[in-house]
């Protein structure tokens, strides 16, 4: 038995700030801008706000929530700084709506912002004996994944590489992304290699940028004044640590915890148009569409292979760009996620528009390991 | 005494992680672990808990030092701190015991790499401490 919402809670504006490289900003800059933005989306102004969850993964001094916030006005209001790898963003948004949905605030404010150094992201801390073992690389895990799930199933890499490619084509009808450019299925293999099989181009990008999200209880939103018809509901979420038997499958985590999220929302893999999932490398594009079940484990690579996954396709998925293309400022993308998928259930998209989509499932994993899944529904 | 007439130290090998035993001799070593004597789960190195069951009723063991490849990958990107050849492949390496432990794979060439071959632990210099040790690392060497 899934815990159950107490009443309905919408997301009811979202903001982003572009992702990319902004040596000359500050975290604070770009994190108030995607706040600025969100509110605005809502239609609301920030004493409205009555708390503030801020998803973060680089330490920039304490209280780095508050720090952003501040300039917007001293409300008073609580704020929770949010720590939880990759997934800190949608961590902070799921907390924000157990709060809304149980009654404590009926209005609140989540947000993700970093600026993430260049070069290898590294799990452990400067003076781990895993360095001198040379086993302390985020992308040689993802590699060794890949080149087992090619040997068990007979997958491709042409099939890894098209994640990059379909992100790639995505991205260029988003302006917020870091990347604006084409990659062909070559360019992409015979990019730079990091981690065989993983090319350069296989792997996400690190990057700088901000999302946000307002979120409220539907029945109050209409005392904000707000756009009724903009509102999109929170359906379903689910948040889950490893179990001693993930050892058995890289999918099985992100399984359980959207389990939990379809079991909330009384939904399940059929019914879902739109997807956004964790592709810091190509192949998690790949094994998290199994995760989620929209295909069955070890077929998740021709259902891409097959172009389904593509915007006019049965399952589109990573619309905006993915981690691959719009880049990955660790602690904003949970919320991009869902900031993209709130366009797409609104019909906002443009371009990148995907035909009439009533339900969004967006995954997020972290080190650690940790897993999101988020529903959204129009 | 003065400085100048102080013996040089001698070289201590010390291991990279502690569930490495080295010999007296520093040339081979073996992978400590535990045992739940409740659900007999095997571990490297010395957890309190059972992450299977919680139980807390676990023995020490010593691990085998040969296995199978699992998987593995071609590091062209080091990670910082890495002062080896490069690229190197990384092995991970299913141990009898249901265990599995991640090194760099040595004396093959990367091609010739597949997934299944047989691997065993060698000890390799892996770097120096502050005081000048040598730092022992353990490697994958196919067994022929
Ligand atoms: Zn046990």
């Amino acid at each position: 038995m899934v815990a159950k919402p107490m009443r309905e809670v919408v997301v009811a504006g979202i903001g982003l700030h572009p992702f990319g490289r902004f040596p000359e900003k500050s975290v604070e800059e770009m994190a108030g801008r995607a706040v600025l933005e969100a509110l605005k989306d809502a239609g609301i102004t920030y004493p409205q706000i009555q708390a503030g969850y801020f998803g973060h993964v680089y330490y920039n001094g304490m209280s780095m929530g508050e720090g952003i916030l501040r300039g917007l006005g001293l409300t008073g209001i609580p704020i929770f700084n949010v720590e939880n790898a990759c997934s800190s963003s949608s961590t902070a948004f799921e907390m924000a709506f157990w709060a809304v949905a149980s009654g404590v605030y009926d209005i609140a404010l989540t947000f993700g912002a970093e600026k993430v150094p260049r070069g290898p992201v590294s799990i452990t801390g400067a003076a781990s004996p895993s360095r001198l073992m040379g086993t302390d690389h985020m992308m040689a895990s993802y590699a060794m994944r890949a080149r087992r799930y090619m040997y068990d199933y007979g997958c491709p890499v042409e099939a890894f590489a098209h994640v990059a490619v379909k992100a790639h084509r995505n991205a260029t009808m988003n302006p917020y992304a870091q990347f604006q450019k084409v990659f062909t299925m070559e360019e992409v293999l015979n990019s730079r290699m990091i981690a065989d099989p993983l090319t350069l181009y296989q792997c996400c990008p690190t990057s700088d940028g901000a999302s946000a999200a307002v979120i409220c209880a539907k029945d109050i939103a209409k005392k904000y004044k707000m756009d009724m018809k903009r509102l999109i509901t929170i359906a379903g979420v689910g948040i889950k640590t490893n179990d001693f038997n993930d050892k058995n499958g890289e999918h099985l985590i992100a399984m359980r915890t959207a389990r939990e999220a379809y079991e909330m929302a009384g939904l399940g893999p059929k019914d879902v148009d739109v997807v956004q999932v964790h592709d810091a490398a190509t192949n998690a594009g790949i094994f998290q569409l199994e995760g989620l079940e929209l295909v069955e484990r070890g077929k998740g690579w021709e259902l891409e292979l097959k172009g389904e996954t593509e915007i006019n396709g049965r399952i589109p998925v990573n619309t905006d760009g993915g981690l691959q293309a719009i880049g990955h400022p660790l602690g904003a993308t949970g919320i991009r996620m869902l900031h993209e998928l709130t366009t797409q259930l609104r019909g906002e998209a443009g371009q990148r528009q995907v035909k009439n989509p009533k339900i969004g499932i967006a995954e997020n994993s972290g080190a650690g390991e940790v897993c999101t899944v988020i529903i959204l529904k129009k | 005494m003065t400085i100048n007439e102080a013996t040089p130290k001698a070289n201590k090998p010390i291991p990279v992680m502690r569930f490495l035993k080295l010999s007296e001799d520093a040339k081979t070593g073996v992978f400590l672990g535990k045992k739940c004597r409740t659900c007999g789960e095997f571990y490297v190195g010395f957890p309190i808990f059972c992450l299977k069951c919680s139980s807390t009723d676990l023995a020490p063991v010593e691990l085998s030092k040969e296995g199978t490849l699992r998987t593995y990958t071609v590091i062209y990107t080091p990670p910082a701190g890495w002062q080896g050849a490069v690229p190197y492949t990384l092995g991970d390496v299913d141990l009898a015991e249901g265990v599995s432990l991640l090194a760099e794979v040595i004396d093959l060439p990367k091609e010739d790499i597949k997934i299944g071959m047989k691997m065993r632990m060698v000890l390799r210099i892996g770097g120096k401490d502050t005081e000048g040790n040598d730092i022992m690392v353990y490697k994958w060497q196919p067994v022929k």
